[in-house]
């Protein structure tokens, strides 16, 4: 009797197994928002063209300009996926080239894109003159499949999130700093809306954060962070606080007023928006819509060449996928713009005719993205060490503790199970991880997923 | 001072003098209009004009013949994305060139955009009375089913038609885009094949590189790249104002307008 149930729950074992294994190999289910390690997919090592990307990254950040150190850099490139009659899968990676005919006697070369607010444009390196630094790195991968889903996670800006709701738990000094901050961000924002009329047919809102995150970034972090390591360090009395603080705002007030300034000699060209708003966005971008941007610009281009030697009669295309890899993790923005980005090429190459023929069925179009360092230790949008003790107050929700539990789940148990990273930030708590992300489910399992009905995370064992 | 008066005369004779010599360079918009055959709209009963393939023609002569008044004119007319097929291109074509613009023609026809549609080698006759309409007009046929190395059905259609010389006429076609233009002549071998096999003229990538290089067309291409960044971060604002909304439970998405979600959006901010 035993050995019949043994034998029993061993053949479940092996069915669900081979369930798991069958589901995984068929097609990228929906919600899975990111891994340690993605695997294949009808024949694309997915892990090997990330780790291409950033090696390629890792090197160009070594060479990097010192006094750009800060400026995120995104290599991507597109893999396409082919399906022939006898459904066999073939597949291409290219990189995203540059095709500036002034630069064909030198041979092509991979562009990359740097996040900057200078309006200087993307930088080009030559492939061939990459240097072979290589140094050991942690590859972290998301894919953003579905709005919704990175919506529910990615409700409303860090900036608003951690000011407007948790402002309270900040030290006075701060308080205030973060108060007159949100003040004069209420001036830029009503500055701009003295536009509307011109931009009520664009994203004021999503242009907005982005000069917003920007000012954030480079400006408030590492002032405060010095204010905080000279409060620490020295105690500080509370005049000397205060004179800190203005100090603070006065370097705030000075960076943003020219900055408005800026835009409102911009959006002054009425007569000539589209040209007003690209000016506008080559100046903030952040690399990852830089990248969108070319993409949806260039796609033409960088189809032509797989109609014209891939497509050949009888084969026909069924995934497309933008593969990027950034030094940093992704902010909010960013991912956004490129679970938008999803759909509206999407939409994009379903209208083009000449394509049309060409897809097959179950076409899908999907971003994997990949980042070497994570902002949540080091980097620009966050401000401050969620380790700092000053700030642990904005960590004590539950929903938030859990976050950071499982970043240091991977982190110390990254052999063992490999899959798991839910790029979530602390500051960031969402409705549904509350009550599911248990600390004895974690342990056993590898795969997060967000059910597409209810926007929920569901946590399932693959092993 | 006579002399300053003979420099300042001599100034403005050779000004009026360019303005007569040399044609205005304008580009007739006419893209994203996303047109449908006349016989469609008959069939349908709907009467909205202005998708119909005939309208677009009318539009298009009589913004002609507005932009050029008094003076002689260098144009790109530019059909793009209209969604343009082998049906609604014969309207257009019949629709724009029965308007008596033989007898009144000065201006220079120097492109025919008609990237970005539905043409198929069907249309080939069309296209010959565009090139017989005007001897400089050359016609961009990128991004449309004969686009690419697909060219080989026109020059298949051509000899069908039994066209003199269709090399001559394959030299006034644009199908590969700019910025493929190096890859394609270098690296891609059917189109050398197509060479020796007479499909395409020789100097075809030099024919290329002129039209991409014409003042005309880098314009069009500019002013192209701005609207595609301008309606790319339009939709990004559109969609993301429809999810968040629709997270927050408070609208129907399918009826919310971009304005309503702005200005319920600068609500909550605030």
């Amino acid at each position: 009797m035993k050995q019949q149930n043994f034998l029993l729950s061993l053949m479940c074992l092996v069915t669900v197994h081979l369930i798991c294994f069958a589901g995984n190999a068929s097609e990228i289910v929906d919600g899975q928002r990111s891994f340690y390690e993605f695997g294949e997919f009808r024949g694309v090592n997915l892990d090997n063209v990330h780790q291409e990307l950033a090696d390629n990254e890792c090197s160009l950040t070594s060479c990097q300009d010192k006094k750009k150190k800060d400026n995120n850099i995104v290599l991507a490139s597109l893999t396409f996926v082919f399906v022939d009659e006898e459904k066999k899968y073939t597949h291409k990676t290219i990189s995203l080239p540059d095709s500036n005919p002034e630069t064909e006697s030198e041979g092509r070369k991979q562009l990359v894109f740097e996040s900057s607010i200078e309006p200087n444009e993307k930088l080009r390196f030559k492939e061939s003159h990459l240097p072979s630094i290589k140094k050991s790195f942690s590859l972290q991968m998301e894919i953003v499949p579905n709005l919704s889903d990175v919506f529910a996670h990615v409700k409303k800006t860090f900036f608003q999130k951690t000011f407007m709701k948790k402002k309270d738990n900040y030290p006075d000094y701060i308080s205030s700093a973060a108060g007159d901050f949100l003040e004069k961000k209420d001036n830029l924002n009503n500055s701009l809306s003295q536009f509307s009329s011109y931009l009520l047919n664009m994203n004021t809102y999503f242009l907005k954060n982005i000069v917003i995150m920007n000012e954030y970034a480079s400006v408030l972090q590492p002032v405060t962070e010095k204010t905080l390591q000279k409060e620490t360090s020295s105690k500080l009395t509370s005049k000397e606080n205060q004179q800190q603080c203005s100090l603070l705002l006065k370097e705030i007030y000075k960076k943003i007023a020219p900055e408005s300034e800026y835009l409102k000699s911009i959006l002054k060209y009425e007569d000539d928006l589209p040209k007003a708003i690209s000016s506008i966005c080559r100046t903030f971008w952040h690399s990852e819509p830089r990248v969108l941007t070319f993409l949806i610009d260039k796609f033409e281009t960088l189809i032509a060449p797989i109609l014209d030697e891939e497509l050949l009669e009888g084969v026909k295309l069924c995934n497309i996928f933008l593969n990027m890899h950034s030094r940093l993790n992704n902010c909010d923005n960013c991912r956004y713009a490129m679970c938008i980005f999803c759909e509206i090429l999407k939409n994009q190459i379903n209208n083009l005719e000449y394509l049309k023929k060409h897809l097959s069925q179950d076409f899908d179009f999907h971003i994997f993205s990949s980042f070497s360092e994570d902002y949540e230790f080091k980097g620009r949008t966050m401000p401050y060490s969620p380790k700092d003790k000053c700030f642990k107050n904005l960590y004590n929700s539950e929903d938030v503790g859990k976050c950071i539990f499982l970043k240091k789940q991977k982190k110390q148990k990254k052999q063992e199970t490999k899959i798991i990273e839910l790029i979530d930030e602390p500051s960031m708590p969402s409705k549904q991880m509350t009550g599911k992300a248990k600390e004895e489910n974690l342990k056993q399992v590898p795969t997060v997923r967000v059910n597409p009905l209810t926007g929920g995370l569901i946590f399932e064992n693959l092993k | 001072m006579f002399e300053r008066l003979v420099m300042c005369l001599a100034f403005i004779f050779v000004t009026l003098l360019s303005n007569f010599c040399f044609a205005t360079e304008t580009i007739i918009d006419l893209s994203e209009t996303r047109i449908v055959s006349q016989k469609i709209l008959n069939a349908q009963e709907i009467k909205n004009e202005e998708t119909s393939s005939i309208t677009l023609a009318k539009k298009a002569v009589e913004m002609i013949k507005e932009a050029s008044k008094d003076k002689q004119l260098r144009l790109i007319i530019d059909f793009s994305k209209n969604e343009i097929n082998d049906e609604s291109f014969d309207e257009l074509t019949e629709g724009f060139l029965s308007r008596k613009y033989k007898s009144e023609k000065k201006n220079e026809f120097a492109i025919l955009d008609l990237s970005s549609n539905s043409i198929t080698e069907k249309s080939t006759n069309n296209l010959l009375k565009w090139l017989n309409f005007d001897e400089n007009i050359k016609i961009n046929l990128t991004a449309t089913p004969v686009g690419l190395k697909y060219i080989k059905k026109i020059y298949d259609a051509l000899q069908d038609l039994s066209v003199e010389n269709p090399l001559v006429i394959m030299s006034r076609l644009i199908f590969i885009p700019k910025d493929y233009l190096w890859q394609a002549s270098n690296t891609v071998k059917i189109y050398s094949t197509f060479v020796k096999e007479k499909v395409i003229p020789e100097n075809w990538v030099t024919t290329h590189k002129n039209f991409y290089d014409d003042s005309l067309i880098k314009k069009l291409l500019e002013q192209r790249k701005d609207k595609k960044t301008y309606e790319f971060l339009k939709d990004l604002g559109v969609k993301q104002c429809i999810v968040e909304q629709s997270y927050e439970g408070t609208s129907d998405t399918s009826e919310i307008t971009f304005a309503e979600a702005l200005k319920s959006l600068q609500l909550t901010e605030k």
